[in-house]
């Protein structure tokens, strides 16, 4: 019986002995790594892994990726459990939430350390999101972090893409209804009526076969004037028009306008497939960079142009760099994981993410390069200054605080019964105000 | 037998403990210990960014849950839902008694009815996403057919101004009756068609016999001999159909319409999943989570108490 108890026993040893992991690989580091992507993403993240092992020998990585919808319960988790990757991908909506908690490593002095780093490398802003200081002087448990200039401050993040959202126009359909294209300093008001005139019942069924544009996308009309979400400095919502700051107020009047008024875009009832552009049933759309690949199934010719602005003389703004890596605070080999932020950066990595079209290089000579939309015969290579001039001509204005996913979420729900025609602009935007008021006052401790 | 288990019994229930406690350390560390630290949270505030560490606040969030308007509208919800039980139940036993019947093939039929039951649950629901679709769906085409112009299901509603009198939002929307004919769809034909089909199996054929000699109808046979004999079962279907029904809500509302519009297809543990992961509250989450525990646990114990007198055992 005993013999038969100790076989067991022994038995049980094995397995768990099988249980723990090798990782000991002579004298070389282990670093993790974890981003969100599609499977075309895993499958170019890990080229790029291996490029990085090859060059840094002394470095192996461990590549994990998951979805965006799960990634962030994925990170909430891991940073509480206090089992994060050493480096992962961040969201700019993100930092100041994971920074003020603790999470993420002051990467300045890296930065000053290195002389390869120069900030004319990259487009400008491209550092504005990720850069804080704490104002709370020790009081409290969790940072009080506002957002400073580049180099005034901690840099929580390390650039990697940008954001910047683009109008694309279908030629062929503007051609047809003998339109002239768009111009890049257009007005909302060109806008409507360059819509207007391309909303087509072409067999008078009552129903039309193809609308002038899909809906404005308040929010990035907005934010390309200097609308602002939320008040940097009072951290209070920003919906209600006041004088003087009412362009996201006015941005979702012109989306209301462009529904019931000029009757240009379809309305919710119509229930219009997300790529309308593409199966050429809108004939323009405002969207970010990244669809630029997936516009390419579009059997359509069609080009891009600046988002309209509200008036001739509006300033143009820009939320700035938008994708970023992090090193958790709780790493163990914080200089292999520079290494590996900055080759993630670098001109591999930036050419690389320029030829997939997914977002648009921080790099500017990754942007410039041949590689860049290398894939994509839309839109033409001319076209590409248009990117470039929003890149580069456009002023900053911070987006983002705390619990910014959770008040835009609400907005957008809020929003879903104005475009239903059950609430009005106004009443939403107080109503909205209120949650993100109560939303931040949680956030920031100051209910 | 009983001389060898006097002999030998102790070797024997050693050696089953071992074969057990994989299974036992695994239960204890994933699911007792989590569900522990739930109850404990669930009277802690933590933020899991903002606090550092949970804090002891009592019943506190308790108390907000019973003053929560949101919650008692997710709770709404989530009973409406529910609505869909009986009107489900009815279908697996007509589907039931349909393929219990001597028909050509039999097996064929009955696979296709279990087939939602087996297929991923998200892709029915993306599938059902293109159902509802109010252009192109397979829906408002069929209804168009008997010239019904179909609704946007999913986004959609009614503005019913009286309702507005009675202090309550005059819009209705169409998602939670999609989500409830959806529901009936999956549920028809799976576990409980199946668990009524081995109850209909499992009934004397004498009984039937014996009513036949007395020249009873079809009717009379399934009112006498059919539904009391089926009680267990319909009994037993329904309770767990009651603890799914508080619990259930979560897939179609994270991958088909992120609770909306305007919360009408927030159930409560799409609620729970919202508290944790959307704002971060893990203690008040747990607080809900246990609330729904106590309110199926209490309807549970209920339905067994009171439901147990019209339950007939042969």
């Amino acid at each position: 019986m005993k013999q038969r108890a100790l076989a067991v026993l022994a038995c049980l040893a094995v397995i768990i002995a099988g249980c723990t992991t090798q990782s000991k690989e002579a004298g070389k580091t282990v670093i993790s790594y974890t981003r969100w992507g599609d499977p075309a993403e895993l499958d170019s993240t890990k080229e790029l892994i291996a490029q990085f092992m090859k060059e840094n020998p002394d470095i192996i990585v461990r590549v994990d990726v998951v979805s965006w919808q799960d990634y962030w319960q994925k990170m909430a988790t891991a940073v509480v459990t206090g089992t994060a990757q050493d480096v992962w991908l961040m969201s700019a909506s993100y930092v100041e939430q994971y920074a003020a908690a603790g999470h993420l490593l002051d990467l300045m002095p890296f930065v000053d350390a290195d002389p390869t780093f120069h900030e004319e490398d990259y487009f400008p802003h491209a550092f504005d999101n990720f850069t804080y200081v704490d104002t709370s002087g020790g009081k409290g448990t969790v940072a009080d972090l506002r957002n400073v200039p580049f180099r005034q401050g901690k840099l929580y993040a390390f650039t990697r893409d940008y954001n910047c959202s683009l109008l694309y126009y279908n030629k062929d359909h503007f051609d047809a209804a003998g339109v002239p294209y768009p111009t890049d300093d257009w007005i909302w008001q060109d806008l409507a009526d360059a819509a207007r005139k391309l909303t087509i019942d072409f067999d008078n069924d009552g129903i039309m076969d193809q609308w002038g544009c899909q809906g404005a996308n308040w929010s990035t009309l907005a934010s390309a004037i200097g609308g602002e979400v939320i008040d940097p400095v009072t951290r209070k919502s920003n919906f209600t028009p006041r004088p003087g700051s009412s362009q996201l107020y006015d941005a979702i009047v012109f989306n209301l306008d462009l529904l019931y008024k000029y009757k240009c875009a379809p309305p919710p009832e119509v229930g219009i497939e997300e790529y309308a552009f593409v199966t050429g049933k809108v004939s323009m759309v405002i969207e970010g960079a990244w669809e630029i690949r997936n516009y390419n199934r579009s059997k359509n010719l069609w080009d891009i142009s600046l988002v309209p602005l509200q008036y001739k003389n509006s300033r143009r703004t820009t939320g700035g760099g938008g994708v970023a890596h992090v090193i958790y605070s709780g790493t163990k080999s914080p200089d292999a994981a520079w290494r590996l932020v900055r080759f993630l950066s670098g001109e591999i990595s930036q050419r690389a993410l320029g030829r997939s079209g997914t977002s648009i290089p921080v790099l500017k000579s990754a942007a410039y390069s041949d590689d860049f939309l290398a894939d994509f015969d839309r839109p033409p290579k001319s076209s590409y200054s248009v990117i470039y001039k929003n890149l580069l001509g456009s002023e900053f204005i911070p987006t983002y605080s705390r619990g910014y996913l959770e008040y835009m979420k609400y907005s957008r729900q809020k929003m879903q019964e104005v475009w239903l025609g059950v609430t009005s602009a106004l009443d939403a935007c107080k109503s909205i105000d209120e949650e993100t008021d109560k939303i931040l006052a949680e956030q920031y401790g100051t209910e | 037998m009983i001389f060898r288990r006097r002999n030998r019994g102790p070797d024997y229930s050693l050696g089953g403990y071992f074969f057990l406690l994989p299974n036992f350390v695994g239960f204890m560390l994933f699911v007792l210990l989590p569900v522990l630290a739930s109850l404990a949270l669930s009277f802690c505030r933590w933020h899991i960014f903002n606090d550092p560490v949970p804090r002891f606040v009592g019943l506190k969030n308790f108390v907000t849950l019973l003053h929560d308007r949101d919650f008692w509208f997710y709770t709404y919800n989530t009973t409406f839902l529910m609505l869909g039980i009986p009107v489900g139940m009815a279908l697996s036993l007509a589907l039931a008694l349909l393929l219990n019947k001597g028909i050509h093939a039999i097996r064929a039929f009955r696979m296709i009815y279990f087939l939602p039951t087996v297929s991923s649950g998200v892709a029915l629901l993306v599938l059902w996403l293109v159902i509802y679709n109010p252009q192109y769906g397979l829906f408002n085409y069929v209804l168009s057919k008997v010239g019904i112009q179909g609704p946007s299901w999913l986004s959609g509603g009614l503005e019913l101004k009286w309702l507005e009198k009675l202090g309550i939002s005059p819009m209705c929307y169409w998602s939670k009756i999609a989500l409830m004919i959806m529901g009936l769809w999956n549920g028809a034909g799976g576990y409980n068609m199946i668990l009524y089909l081995a109850g209909l199996q499992g009934i004397n054929p004498e009984l039937y016999e014996a009513a036949d000699v007395d020249g009873a109808t079809a009717w009379h046979k399934f009112h006498h001999i059919t539904w009391p004999m089926l009680s267990p079962t319909t009994f037993f279907i329904f309770i767990m159909s009651l603890i799914g029904g508080f619990q259930g809500g979560f897939e179609a509302a994270y991958v088909m319409t992120e609770g909306g519009p305007a919360g009408s297809t927030t159930t409560i543990s799409y609620e729970i999943f919202n508290q944790l992961y959307v704002k971060s509250q893990a203690g008040y989450a747990s607080s809900i989570a246990w609330f729904l525990f106590a309110v199926v646990f209490i309807l549970t114990m209920a339905s067994w108490r009171y439901g147990g007198r019209v339950v007939h055992y042969e």
